[in-house]
């Protein structure tokens, strides 16, 4: 199949994926210190996980493999089997750098701690003495 | 209205996008509507006002030659929160999904996932065996596997040909 090249513009992530692809139901926490994605992601695991921050945008996308190589007739089919991907605009406020992701149980869990900046600080008031 | 600090990419819905979800698409797409304006008038998504009370786990059932395998997508679930059950040929899954406490404190800027307690039964094709099966826990995918019974197992019948005399 021919794909076209397509620049990277500012504006979303390059698009390389082909076929469908399923959207992951996504959590989204919000705490003073830190930003959590949640997203389930069933049947995939860390090594097919890949977690991208580029261009002010967070990518989450994970392959899979086919969960029907058992053989017999499907009965009963209600999920299909395709990749994973979702795409976030996030804020510069958060510190790149230091951004941890973990892959638990179908769920993967994407920590974005909030720049020295973006956090809440309270500031001492203190007599004069 | 406040600014969002994280927000979807709208790229991310392409025609090739599928939402998993076992709902009807229009109701889906009814629901989404609605939490769209209410993340718009209020900042913060919608918590519980336009889920419904159960969820639906998808689930799938494969009928082999040998076994029939029944698996079920249960993220961020263990074999501590699922009970099966097998009589009269039909298996039934059940189970709840619990909402950690901390984070009922929490503010939700997005909140897609599904929680709360699930059921779901299924008629068994002729042959399986409930008695051997066996239910195994992986990244969660919850995968039953139960063998047939060895004379349910389909048999060929060798036709001959009758003798002229």
């Amino acid at each position: 199949m021919a794909r076209e090249e397509k620049p990277a513009t500012p504006a979303g992530p390059e698009q390389i994926r082909e076929g469908p692809h399923y959207h992951p139901d996504c959590d989204i926490l919000e705490r003073p210190d830190e930003l959590i994605v949640r997203a389930d992601m069933p049947g995939t695991g860390p090594e097919r996980v890949d977690v991208r921050l580029e261009n002010g945008v967070l990518t989450l996308a994970a392959r899979i493999k086919d969960r029907h190589r058992d053989g017999g007739a499907p009965l009963h089919q209600e999920y299909g089997v395709g990749d994973y991907f979702r795409a976030f605009a996030v804020d510069e406020n958060l510190d790149a750098g230091r951004i941890s992701a973990e892959y638990a149980d179908g769920v993967l869990t994407v920590r974005l701690p909030k720049s020295e900046a973006a956090r809440p600080r309270r500031i001492e008031v203190r007599g004069k003495q | 209205m406040a600014k969002r600090i994280i927000r979807p990419q709208k790229s991310e819905t392409g025609p090739l996008a599928r939402r998993r979800s076992s709902e009807p698409a229009p109701l889906s797409r009814f629901r989404s509507e609605m939490e769209r304006l209410w993340e718009r008038f209020f900042g913060e998504a919608p918590r519980e006002i336009f889920r419904p009370a159960a969820w639906t786990p998808s689930v799938d059932v494969i009928d082999g030659d040998r076994e029939v395998t029944v698996r079920a997508e249960l993220p961020g679930m263990g074999p501590e929160d699922v009970r099966i059950t097998a009589s009269g040929g039909v298996l039934t899954m059940s189970g709840e999904k619990q909402e950690s406490r901390e984070e009922k404190q929490d503010r939700f800027t997005r909140s897609e996932t599904r929680w709360g307690a699930f059921r779901r039964s299924f008629t068994l094709p002729p042959g399986a065996d409930p008695d051997r099966a066996e239910a195994e826990f992986d990244r969660g995918v919850l995968t039953v596997r139960m063998p047939k019974r060895e004379g349910e197992q389909p048999r060929r019948i060798p036709v001959n040909r009758k003798q002229s005399s």
